[in-house]
């Protein structure tokens, strides 16, 4: 009943594709993220969940009921849709006490004074914020507001909760606090979850499954893990974590050719569907290049400590290499070392 | 399926329909038959008019005199406005809230009424800085003659110089001190950033406040009224004025007029575009969104010296006008020395509560500037929520009609319902309030909706969908969460157009009947027939009202 299905929804302003036939079922219980660069549709995406924004083409289901259909002009409007939503301003009303912020969406629906107090005290203990109802927005941090338009949203008990870069106002520390809290919310009360973020770590700590989106188009739906080690293409792999993009040249199934400018290099890599003599882009994550041993020849230009790892950038001939190696051995900068490429990816040499 | 959404929109559609088809009635109309009727005479074309215009003198004078005023007001000030943001603004000087607070007196002023305050005390014989000048220097040339060219300049000065104060003091706040400190790092001096960074960089506004005073001393019509005509001194207005009123029930009187208006509509309607222009060019660029500390610069021992300064400028120009009107008005006779003896409240009895006359303008007042007030934020406030919180259809030219008559002087407003709404096109309305009341809404419409604009953008479109997604459909969003957050924004605009409408002069002058007279004109009719004391003593409880709504127009909007 909660699974929320977007089939094929595209949303056009004025002349900017802001989603472009995007497809994706998010399944009953799920936590989804939507990622990807500032202006890539997830908003607008969200916002046609909500209903907020009619979608030109395609159809969105909530269950088996369709919610919205350009083509059959369908369209349920926000109020009817039953979610609850975070949005990224919080959207706590100025006017109201913490308390009638909360028990808005129940007073809509004319539940009776004491129910109202029950629930309202509930969800307000779920945020941990007991004990704050008779406050205005005006005396609560950054941190208790979110908390508020969280609760606001959970007070109804919806089967979908809509999130809308929900920690992007809060600083580090609190907004590392607040990812568990959701996901333990969320994981609590079984509820499905789309969350919008454009922060890659956000997406990785908390979903079951991201969606990496750009310039209006889904990039690649998957878990987190197989975004990472299995990115769809080019941009996926360069927007999710450091990597380093090489030329290269596909000499047989398992060998490629690094030109460095000075000297070739041979690197084993899988091929997949290139074929021998072809041009293509060899990806490197930097933590799959071994440094101490190996065939191929660098220099150290530059090692910055950052804690747990040191961050190197490497010349390999012509070619800077970004690597990152274990603190316990450290290379100075102006080093010559051997180094191994391990685990690498092929894409096609223009895409991006 | 329902489809609410379809509905919704669709009443909106209504709603835009309705406020067009206002707007339609009150401006478009009358503003097409303004220009028709300049060249249509007994329904066929003719350019007799225009000839006849061109023809008089006394027009070309009165153009000329009108550039004149309006060029050396628009210099005054923009000096006197940019010099004192510049010096409460950027400067260590002390008690700065409180000076830009008495700058700011002026604005508040009726201009006809500073017109009468500057008679007290500088008309040439019995004007209080006059008299002071030529018994202290033993002369009996007057320091300067308040009904001359250079006394209109003046007094126009002092209350269209705040046009600049207002927008330059704006800029000022709002630029961000990085790009002062910047130029700071890189070695310029105190001087050499004002000169080359904050010069350049508040100029638009220093030219758009000049542009918004010299629209502003062009279509003013009381200070010429009561300064120029004693003297056969005519502008564009007072010279229309003379047309409508010595033409009087002549329908070829009001087409004279309205061919001559369409000079005054074309310099004020350009001044204010491009006051537009300036300002939404250039505006975003140089603005920081939060305020910052401003660079302030350190006066060091020039510091009494500038004080002093601004302080004799706030007697002066600011102070002793207000002053010296409540002090004409306790007088018994006008020119006694001021003595316990010669002191009586007479006037102020006489005004309130004996003549019948002056209460039933108080009343009309009260009725038009009430009801003007009401439906212009009622009406204002649905047209603001259309082109602030929709994306349909049709809004830019909603949006174009309204803000039209902000750039009309209040003289052109009139003829123009005039034209329209005296029985050779339709209902005649003339003795009637409606007449006014039209005019009024017409005029303070743009005020209301600018008003209304301003608080529902502070409004936040989440918060309604915040509602929306709490189950609230568009209606009960409205009256939860919209109406409450804009209901301080809408009581001042309330009274943004109710003190104006109030104390109005311009308009009414020219649409008044004997059973319709408006306070404003009752005014200048105490003047015309020479009771001067009891047209300072209605100026004084005019000018109390006006000082009393400001300052609940701060209170609620703080
Ligand atoms: N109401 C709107 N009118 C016009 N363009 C819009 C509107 N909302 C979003 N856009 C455009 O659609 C694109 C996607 O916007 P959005 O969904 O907000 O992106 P994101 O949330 O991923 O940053 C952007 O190019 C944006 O400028
Ligand atoms: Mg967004």
């Amino acid at each position: 009943m909660s699974e929320v299905r977007l089939v094929n929804v595209t949303k056009t302003f004025d002349a900017v594709a802001a989603v472009r036939n995007l497809s994706v079922t998010i399944r009953d219980g799920e936590f989804v993220s939507l990622l990807g660069p500032s202006g890539c549709g997830k908003t607008t995406t969200l916002r046609m969940i909500a209903g907020f924004e009619r979608p030109d083409q395609g159809e969105i289901y909530f269950g088996d009921e369709v919610v919205s259909s350009g083509e059959k002009n369908i369209f349920l409007p926000p109020e009817k849709r039953k979610l609850g939503m975070v949005f990224q301003s919080y959207a706590v009303w100025p006017h109201m006490s913490v308390f009638d912020n909360v028990a808005y969406p129940l007073r809509v629906i004319k539940m009776n004074r004491g129910e109202v107090k029950e629930t309202v005290d509930h969800a307000l203990s779920l945020v941990k914020l007991e004990g704050l109802g008779s406050r205005y927005p005006h005396q609560l941090s950054g941190g208790q507001q979110q908390r508020v338009a969280l609760a606001r949203a959970l007070v109804m008990e919806p089967e979908v909760m809509l999130l809308d870069e929900p920690l992007s106002n809060l600083d580090a520390k609190l907004r590392e606090e607040m990812r568990f809290e959701i996901k333990d919310l969320q994981k609590r009360l079984g509820i499905t979850v789309i969350y919008v973020t454009h922060d890659q770590a956000e997406a990785m700590v908390m979903s079951d499954r991201t969606v990496v989106m750009n310039e209006g188009l889904a990039y690649q739906i998957d878990e987190p893990r197989k975004i990472y080690e299995q990115p769809a293409d080019r941009f996926v792999a360069d927007f999710i974590g450091l990597i380093n993009f090489v030329e290269c040249e596909v000499i047989d199934e398992r060998t490629v050719l690094l030109k460095d400018g000075t000297g070739v290099h041979k690197v084993e890599c899988g091929i997949g569907d290139f074929n021998k003599g072809e041009r293509a882009v060899l990806a490197i994550r930097p933590e799959n290049v071994s440094l101490g041993a190996g065939p191929i020849r660098g220099t150290i230009k530059r090692a910055v400590y950052l804690g747990n790892v040191l961050d190197y950038r490497i010349m390999m001939g012509k070619i800077e290499l970004r690597v990152q190696g274990e603190a316990g051995v450290i290379y100075n900068e102006g080093e010559e070392i051997d180094l191994a490429i391990g685990r690498c990816l092929l894409f096609p040499p223009q895409a991006c | 399926m329902r489809l609410p959404r379809r509905e919704e929109i669709s009443v909106s559609y209504l709603v835009l329909g309705a406020a067009i088809l206002v707007l339609v009635i009150l401006v478009a109309w009358p503003m097409l038959l303004l220009f028709v009727n300049t060249v249509i005479v007994d329904s066929e074309f003719t350019t007799r008019l225009w000839r006849e215009v061109f023809t008089r003198r006394q027009n070309y004078t009165a153009l000329r005199n009108t550039l004149y005023i309006g060029v050396l007001v628009t210099l005054g000030s923009t000096v006197i406005g940019s010099f004192f943001a510049w010096l409460v603004g950027r400067t260590d000087l002390p008690f700065k809230g409180a000076l830009k607070a008495l700058l700011m007196l002026p604005f508040l002023m009726p201009p006809f009424i500073g017109a009468i305050a500057w008679e007290t005390l500088l008309s040439p014989r019995s004007g209080y800085f006059n008299k002071a000048f030529m018994s202290l220097f033993h002369t009996t040339t007057p320091l300067l003659d308040v009904f001359s060219t250079w006394g209109i300049v003046m007094v126009e000065s002092i209350y269209f110089y705040p046009f600049v104060f207002i927008t330059v003091a704006g800029a000022l706040e709002r630029m961000d001190p990085t790009l002062e400190e910047a130029a700071r790092t890189a070695g310029a001096g105190m001087l050499k950033v004002m000169k080359d960074v904050t010069l350049p960089l508040v100029s638009p506004s220093i030219m758009a406040g000049a542009l918004l005073a010299f629209a502003a001393s062009i279509s003013n019509f009381g200070i010429p009224l009561f300064l120029g005509m004693e003297k056969g001194f005519f502008v564009l207005t007072t010279r229309i004025f003379i047309y409508i009123k010595t033409q009087s029930a002549s329908f070829e009187g009001l087409q004279l007029g309205a061919t001559l208006s369409v000079f005054l509509l074309l310099a004020s309607g350009t001044a204010i575009i491009l006051e537009g222009r300036l300002l939404g060019g250039r505006k975003y660029a140089i603005l920081a969104g939060k305020s910052m500390r401003p660079h302030i610069v350190e006066l060091g021992r020039w510091k009494p010296v500038f004080l002093a300064l601004c302080l004799v400028f706030l007697f002066v120009a600011v102070l002793a006008p207000i002053g010296s009107i409540y002090l004409v008005s306790l007088l018994k006779v006008y020119g006694q020395p001021v003595r316990w003896e010669n002191l009586t409240l007479n006037n102020y009895y006489h005004e309130l509560f004996k003549d019948s006359m002056i209460r039933g303008a108080l009343r009309n007042s009260l009725v038009l500037s009430v009801a003007a007030a009401t439906i212009v934020m009622i009406v204002g406030s649905v047209i603001a929520y259309v082109l602030v919180k929709t994306r349909i259809k049709g809004r830019k030219v909603v949006e174009f009609f309204v803000m039209l008559p902000y750039s009309i002087p209040g003289t052109v407003v009139a003829i123009a319902m005039l034209l329209a709404w005296t029985g050779k096109y339709g209902p005649n309305l003339y003795g009637t309030l409606w007449l006014i009341l039209a005019a009024y809404c017409a005029h303070f419409m743009a005020l209301g909706v600018k008003s209304a604009a301003a608080s529902l953008e502070q409004v936040h479109t989440s918060l309604e969908e915040a509602a929306r997604v709490s189950g609230a459909n568009w209606l009960k969003t409205f009256g939860d969460i919209v109406a409450p957050l804009i209901k301080p924004g809408l009581v001042a605009g309330w009274l943004l157009v109710f003190i104006p409408a109030f104390r109005e002069l311009t308009t009414s002058v020219l649409l008044v009947s004997t059973h319709t007279m408006t306070i404003g004109v009752a005014i200048y009719n105490r003047l015309e027939d020479g009771y001067f004391l009891l047209a300072t003593a209605m100026s004084g409880i005019i000018l109390l009202l006006v000082f009393v709504g400001n300052l609940v127009i701060t209170r609620v909007t703080r």
